[in-house]
């Protein structure tokens, strides 16, 4: 990240600092000259203090959101679940319901079956 | 600024403009919206970094939590799929033996009739598994 290059390894590069000076908008320049009156070395000193509280200004800011980012997508996951669980046990109580079924129509299927078996050797019997 | 010097700047802010097209315009932007973040604030430099450290933290056990979420999630949405496929297997298989109840039912009540008996052998429980299984007795 730009914040921890700033912060741990070109804080002091006052190279960088001159080169992003040019390109500050004009009216920018004009106030950090004015206030660190006009001598060059304050006007890099103080360019440099308001890169570096600007980088842990926006810094702040980038952790900031990315927490708040990082909660909602908590949150979202936390509701999705919850739904995720009532729905599951419906399932498994529908899924009990037609096991119960199962059972019971293997059972039924198979006495029908014996029955008919029985009928059947009644009509032969009789000669039907 | 020479060629050089552009790619100094261009290397020090790639990191963070890296999805944007970087051109001299859009550094000038990032640039004075960096100065003016830090002629704007009042704080100091202790202050900021303190509550950075605060943020850091709480990302830190956000990380986690969102790494446990996800997991739970995920488990919960297989598990999901799983029970929907377990119950779809058992419903269709339920049909298939409705269907052959009412096939054995069928020949049962004919051979009744054709043997002259009373039929005794019919369950109310049959009625409703028909009724579950095969709406409008398709």
């Amino acid at each position: 990240m730009l914040w921890e290059l700033w912060i741990m390894n070109e804080r002091s590069d006052y190279e960088t600092i001159k080169k992003i000076f040019v390109l500050m908008p004009n009216e920018l320049k004009q106030e950090i000259e004015e206030v660190s009156k006009k001598k060059r070395t304050e006007v890099l000193e103080y360019c440099k203090q308001a890169l570096t509280k600007g980088m842990l200004v926006k810094k702040r800011e980038t952790l900031k959101e990315k927490n708040e980012l990082i909660s909602e997508k908590i949150a979202e996951f936390e509701k999705q679940i919850k739904s995720l669980k009532s729905e599951n046990d419906m399932l498994l109580n529908k899924i009990r319901e037609v096991e119960e079924d199962n059972t019971w129509l293997i059972n039924r299927t198979e006495e029908l079956e014996r029955i008919n078996e029985v009928l059947v050797k009644k009509l032969k019997l009789r000669g039907v | 600024m020479n060629q050089s010097e552009f790619k100094i700047i261009k290397k020090f802010f790639e990191s963070e403009l890296n999805d944007v097209h970087l051109t001299k315009e859009n550094i000038k932007r990032f640039i004075a919206e960096i100065i003016k973040a830090g002629l704007n604030t009042e704080e100091n430099e202790d202050d900021l970094i303190k509550e950075i450290s605060v943020y850091e933290e709480k990302l830190k056990e956000l990380d986690d939590k969102l790494y446990e979420t996800f997991s739970e999630h995920l488990w919960q949405s297989s598990r999901n799929a799983s029970l929907r496929f377990n119950y779809t297997e058992i419903y269709n298989e339920n049909k298939r033996l409705v269907l052959r109840l009412v096939g054995l039912r069928s020949t049962y009540f004919k051979l009744c009739e054709l043997l002259k008996i009373t039929e005794t052998n019919s369950e109310e429980r049959d009625e409703k598994m028909i009724e579950k299984y095969l709406p409008m007795k398709e």
